[in-house]
């Protein structure tokens, strides 16, 4: 299985806000319990081959319409609609999961990517079956703007 | 309208950041949100790039890309993939496919224009014009020399004209004028004796840069330098000038280089007849420069009705070979399109002509109301 998982989902976050957002995005301890209820938008790959598995990226509306408005520079008091919002999610997961397909591929493990899908809500878990990886990073974006990354890796046949 | 960009790509947020990449620049920027649109839109609009994503629903960009390349109407359109799909097996399948670039997202808006931009040659917006620009209209000149007395030599030069200066020390502070400017300059003049031959790698940036491309850059040095007027010329600078400076020559060269239109300063249409004035600094330079215009000058004046031309050479002080060839060149046209003319000349260049066998039988008048009236009878 891959060992650094974590330290590859953190570079590709990192690159992505550097690179597209020329943001800032710095790794902050995970809090006990991070699905709360204001994390209201999650944005996810999924990623199939050698490797399975799927990312999600968690926000709250607030900072994913803000992340939107930045990500197309768009004028101060322009309007930004749901829509809008959700594609820019989905992109920014779809980069994000891009990002750490390549650095999978260079050690030899190929995959395919997902079309970017996104959900929407307050009172919605994600479980996995026990077998899973699954590994979360969190992230602080200014000084009030968190974004919650989960990767799950469905375990490789073969491996324990 | 120039040049087509067509993105395919199931997200409207990276079509809409291409669009925006390509905003400062004179071409249409196209959309399709997937493999089956985005062929519909190049048969339809033939366009001159694409940039394709790889996952997409409906088609994906491996079977757009195959098809297109198996089409004979589409597959020589160059094609650059932007993709999330980043990894060492895509980038083998892609280049197998065919494709001229590819692009990792993330990616900067930048990246994206200097790709495209080695590919099709993309101009900035107001650098395509619908009119050639005259010799009086404005114009900016950004002039890269250590030397700030140069700059100031050459705007002091250019007082009198519609032209700007802006004077830049280092090559790095030039290339951060041109890119964060809205405006390109019309003409750069670059120092060839900048330290570590920055004037010759800012040639080079300008050239790589998609805004500055175009831009004519000529290369300043003293008149012995000849080893770095030779590889200026080899690279490409639009040409020298040379130390210390000729404002005239500057002016000449740079008139030449954007084709700028100068036949206003010598050819007039009044009273019903074409008037071309020769200027008191006359010289061959001058008379090639009215040479080029007299045929396009001549056939606008018989169109406007005019059957009339007045040669006006009096503040010319005497009558050299160019001279003699250009009033030549004047009368035998008038005499291709039946146009009655006079010459307006002074003693000296009256009696100066007489001594030449092609010119001895010229009649010249003393003003223009003479020759006006002359005409008339």
């Amino acid at each position: 299985m891959i060992d650094d998982l974590e330290l590859l989902l953190r570079r590709s976050v990192e690159e992505v806000f550097g690179t597209m957002l020329k943001k800032v995005a710095r790794p902050v301890a995970v809090p006990s319990s991070f699905v709360n209820h204001s994390l209201d938008v999650a944005s996810s790959v999924g990623f199939i081959g050698e490797l399975t598995g799927v990312i999600y990226v968690f926000s709250t509306s607030g900072f994913a319409h803000r992340l939107t408005h930045q990500i197309l520079d768009l004028p101060e008091g322009e309007e930004v609609s749901p829509e809008m919002v959700n594609d820019a999610m989905g992109e920014v997961a779809n980069m994000i999961v891009g990002n750490l397909k390549a650095s999978l591929s260079d050690r030899g493990i190929s995959c395919v990517l997902t079309i970017p899908s996104i959900v929407r809500g307050s009172h919605f878990a994600i479980e996995t079956v026990s077998s899973a990886t699954r590994r979360v990073v969190c992230f602080r974006c200014g000084d009030q703007d968190t974004l919650v990354t989960e990767i799950m890796i469905k375990p490789i046949e073969g491996n324990d | 309208m120039g040049l087509k960009i067509l993105t395919i790509d199931d997200s409207r947020t990276i079509r809409l950041i291409v669009g925006k990449a390509f905003k400062p620049f004179d071409c249409e920027v196209l959309e399709a949100q997937n493999g089956v649109e985005g062929l519909a839109v190049a048969a339809k609009e033939k366009p001159d790039i694409i940039i394709l994503d790889i996952t997409m629903p409906i088609m994906d960009g491996y079977e757009t890309l195959t098809k297109l390349k198996s089409d004979p109407e589409l597959k020589s359109i160059p094609v650059i993939m932007l993709t999330a799909e980043a990894g060492r097996e895509n980038v083998m399948r892609i280049a197998k496919l065919g494709v001229r670039d590819y692009l990792i997202k993330p990616f900067k808006e930048e990246l994206v224009v200097e790709r495209v931009s080695r590919i099709i040659d993309l101009k900035p917006k107001g650098q395509v014009q619908t009119k050639a620009k005259r010799f009086d209209d404005p114009l900016s000149i950004l002039v890269v020399d250590d030397k700030p007395a140069i700059a100031e030599q050459i705007r002091s030069g250019l007082r009198e004209s519609a032209w700007t200066v802006v004077g830049r020390a280092q090559s790095g502070e030039a290339i951060d004028y041109c890119n964060n400017n809205p405006t390109v300059p019309d003409v750069i003049l670059v120092s060839l004796s900048l330290p570590d031959n920055a004037g010759f790698t800012l040639f080079q940036m300008l050239r790589a840069n998609a805004k500055t491309k175009s831009v004519p850059v000529f290369g300043m040095c003293v008149k012995t330098a000849a080893e770095e007027q030779t590889r200026a010329q080899q690279i490409g600078f639009a040409g020298i000038v040379t130390k210390p400076i000729d404002m005239e020559d500057v002016k000449a060269k740079i008139s030449r280089a954007l084709n700028l239109d100068t036949s206003y300063k010598y050819f007039q249409q009044t009273n019903g007849v074409l008037r071309v004035n020769l200027p008191a600094g006359f010289s061959p330079t001058v008379a090639n420069e009215i040479s080029v215009h007299l045929r396009p000058q001549f056939s606008e004046a018989v169109d406007a009705g005019l059957g009339k031309v007045v040669l006006d050479m009096s503040q010319v002080r005497t009558a050299d070979i160019s001279l003699v060839k250009l009033g030549l060149e004047v009368l035998g046209l008038c005499a291709e399109l039946s146009l009655k003319n006079r010459i307006i000349g002074s003693e000296i260049v009256s009696q100066e002509c007489k001594n030449y066998e092609e010119t001895k039988d010229w009649r010249f008048v003393s003003s223009f109301e003479e020759a006006v009236a002359t005409l008339s009878n």
